[in-house]
């Protein structure tokens, strides 16, 4: 890498950041509630206690936005991971089954075992999307021609499929115990709590820093395995761990905002749209790019159809939806 | 002798067919027009808590009816029923045809000779037709409480309601005279979830009460539309400060009012700092059952809450 390339890259990943910076500033300056923009900049430099909208803009505002910068920031980099260990251009937590599992898991953590905002909410889903990526993995594995794109993007249609299935039923069958569940289920930043986010942080923290540590080898493995060997990878430690990291962000962001389809499959895309194949800094990138793609779009789903709030997770999927489509007609 | 016996079956047949098979033709909210027993004897009710609750209370001959299955214990109940009229699938002759949508073959087994239903219920209205005459109100047509009196009036129970309406304009008329109703302002509140708060133009029983015994109500629960109801972001909480404000729990589901108070934390941390109602000791958690309920049971209890709450105690020494 050339100094002046260093340079702009660097430069390039700090406008990002004030970028995140400034979304987030944009996501906590609106809502349902008119507050001018020096009342917002005073709850947050001099915050003075009793001040209604002070109150506002520090306990329900901030709070959404650092979730909506957490769980993008996560299902960014669990994709980018996931394309990079799989050299599978689809990959991402969504579209093979990890995101149904993680779903599955917590409806069931909840839903029986009545487990809401305790530790167990993302322990749950990592099992649940543990679940799901070998189920996924093992079928995609067992059809002929082994675990192809095409066979693992069926495997986790049919997987996420018959989980949702699953879900519909303990839906209908108990609508009464299910129906706190409802607008999670769309994918929604609206009402989490804090609690549970502070359940899922160490899992974000620990997904992140594993990421980063292994960005290099992903790179090397994203030229393929024997490549990577010849490297001097240990490719079996790196995709154990990178599977790790992926469970763990895919959990934590299930835990606080249910399923947020293809966040982890656009801001790759998008990322490798600009600084090429290298993870070293396709996971920084996408960690950021994915953290202000999340606010933006948590935005628009409060404010476009003003004053009905539609899920975060209609908007990202209505967005992801056709660049999904566009990459199968390109890649596949 | 067979002649006879022929002949006295034809005349019992000839008098009894009409009066069995007497019906009458009304048009429903769906604009259908429908022809319905005169004096129906095994009813349906799609829906327990805005249908079957009136029914029982009025006496009418219920044989089938929607229900819940219990988060505590799994059992199926009549939401509500149990208890403001002590009626349950176990103590009644009711069959539980199922939760939302219900089982049309259950439903059918129960043989009824008519089933009302509302237009949310996920059962075509044409298929239940061919069941048994099917009445189907649209609560935004309707009033809930005036489709009370359509179903005593579907069921010949009127006078049933004549003694209800009658009894709670009393319960109403002692309120309004020891209370100075027009100087309180009442907010109510569903409660909160997913960052909202769910309120109504008129929240069932309570809210019944508060809109007839003539309390103020904040502009953001006046400004809904008759029937209505609205998600307020938390943001706006303030605008739902009153003299006195309900917040609700399910009892049905063993809940209490630390969890209506959890519920309003989850959506607004510290939420009672930004009411008056609550700082000052004013801010009540009730069971939704009883206040949501559209039930003259429900409104004898929410009048008499109300009363007990507002009217002015008598100064110590008099």
């Amino acid at each position: 890498m050339t100094a002046t390339r260093t340079i702009l890259t660097a430069s390039g990943f700090w406008l990002c950041v004030a970028g995140v910076g400034i979304a987030f500033l944009w996501h906590i300056s609106v809502g349902a509630k008119a507050i001018p923009l020096a009342t917002v900049w005073e709850a947050l430099v001099a915050p003075q206690e009793g001040v209604f909208d002070h109150v506002v803009v520090r306990e329900l505002r901030m709070p959404r936005a650092i979730f909506a910068i957490s769980v993008g920031a996560a299902l960014a980099v669990a994709g980018a991971l996931m394309q990079g260990v799989t050299r599978n251009p689809l990959a991402e937590p969504g579209i093979l089954g990890l995101l149904a599992g993680a779903t599955f898991a917590v409806i069931i953590g909840i839903g029986w075992f009545e487990l809401a905002g305790t530790a167990y909410v993302p322990l749950f889903a990592a099992i649940g999307a543990l679940v799901g990526a070998a189920l996924v993995w093992t079928i995609a594995g067992a059809a002929p021609g082994g675990a192809t794109p095409l066979t693992l993007i069926l495997s986790g249609a049919a997987v996420s499929g018959f989980l949702y299935a699953i879900e519909s039923a303990a839906l209908l069958l108990n609508e009464d115990a299910f129906d706190d569940f409802r607008v999670w289920l769309s994918g929604s930043l609206a009402g989490r709590d804090m609690g549970t986010f502070l359940w899922a942080l160490p899992w974000f923290a620990a997904g992140l820093i594993a990421a980063m540590v292994i960005a290099r080898q992903v790179t090397a493995l994203a030229m393929g395995e024997e490549t990577a060997a010849g490297l001097g990878v240990d490719t079996v430690r790196i995709k154990f761990i990178a599977l790790a990291a992926v469970i763990a962000l895919t959990a934590a962001a299930v835990s606080i905002a249910g399923p947020l389809g293809f966040v982890g499959l656009v801001i790759p895309h998008v990322v490798r749209l600009f600084l090429g194949s290298d993870y070293r800094l396709i996971v920084p990138f996408s960690a950021v790019v994915g953290a202000g793609y999340v606010v933006v779009v948590d935005i628009a789903a409060r404010v476009v159809l003003a004053p009905i709030e539609i899920s975060t997770g209609i908007v990202t999927t209505m967005l992801g939806a056709p660049v999904f489509i566009w990459l199968v007609r390109a890649r596949l | 002798m067979r002649l006879l016996t022929i002949a006295a079956a034809v005349v019992i047949a000839a008098f009894a067919s009409p009066i069995l098979a007497e019906t009458r033709t009304i048009t429903d909210d769906l604009g259908r027009q429908v022809e319905i027993p005169v004096d129906p004897q095994a009813i349906a009710s799609l829906d327990d808590l805005r249908l079957t609750l009136p029914l029982i209370e009025l006496g009418a001959p219920v044989v089938a009816s929607h229900g819940r299955i219990s988060r505590v214990d799994s059992s199926q109940y009549i939401r509500s029923a149990d208890i403001l009229t002590g009626a349950s699938f176990e103590n009644s002759n009711i069959a539980f045809i199922g939760i939302e949508p219900v089982d049309l073959e259950a439903l059918a087994a129960a043989e009824p000779d008519l089933i009302f239903t509302l237009v949310t219920s996920n059962a075509d209205a044409d298929q239940l037709q061919a069941i048994a005459p099917t009445v189907v109100f649209d609560e935004d047509i309707t009033d809930r409480f005036a489709i009370y009196d359509r179903l005593a009036e579907m069921t010949g129970t009127e006078p049933r309601l004549w003694v209800l309406k009658d009894r709670y304009a009393k319960q109403l008329a002692q309120l309004t005279r020891l209370v100075d109703t027009e100087s309180i302002s009442i907010g109510l509140i569903e409660g909160g979830s997913d960052g909202a708060i769910a309120i109504e133009h008129t929240f069932g029983s309570l809210g019944r009460v508060v809109r007839d015994a003539g309390f103020i109500q904040p502009d953001v629960i006046e400004e809904i539309a008759p029937g209505g109801r609205a998600a307020l972001s938390a943001e706006l909480l303030p605008l739902l400060d009153s003299d006195i404000m309900f917040d609700t729990y399910r009892g049905d589901r063993a809940e209490g009012p630390e969890n209506a108070h959890a519920r309003m934390e989850e959506v607004f941390p510290g939420y009672c700092e930004a009411l008056t109602a609550c700082t000052e000791g004013n801010y009540y958690r009730i069971p939704r059952d009883e206040a949501k309920a559209i039930s003259y049971n429900a409104l004898s209890a929410m009048t008499m809450m109300l009363l007990t709450i507002l009217s002015a105690p008598a100064p110590v020494g008099e």
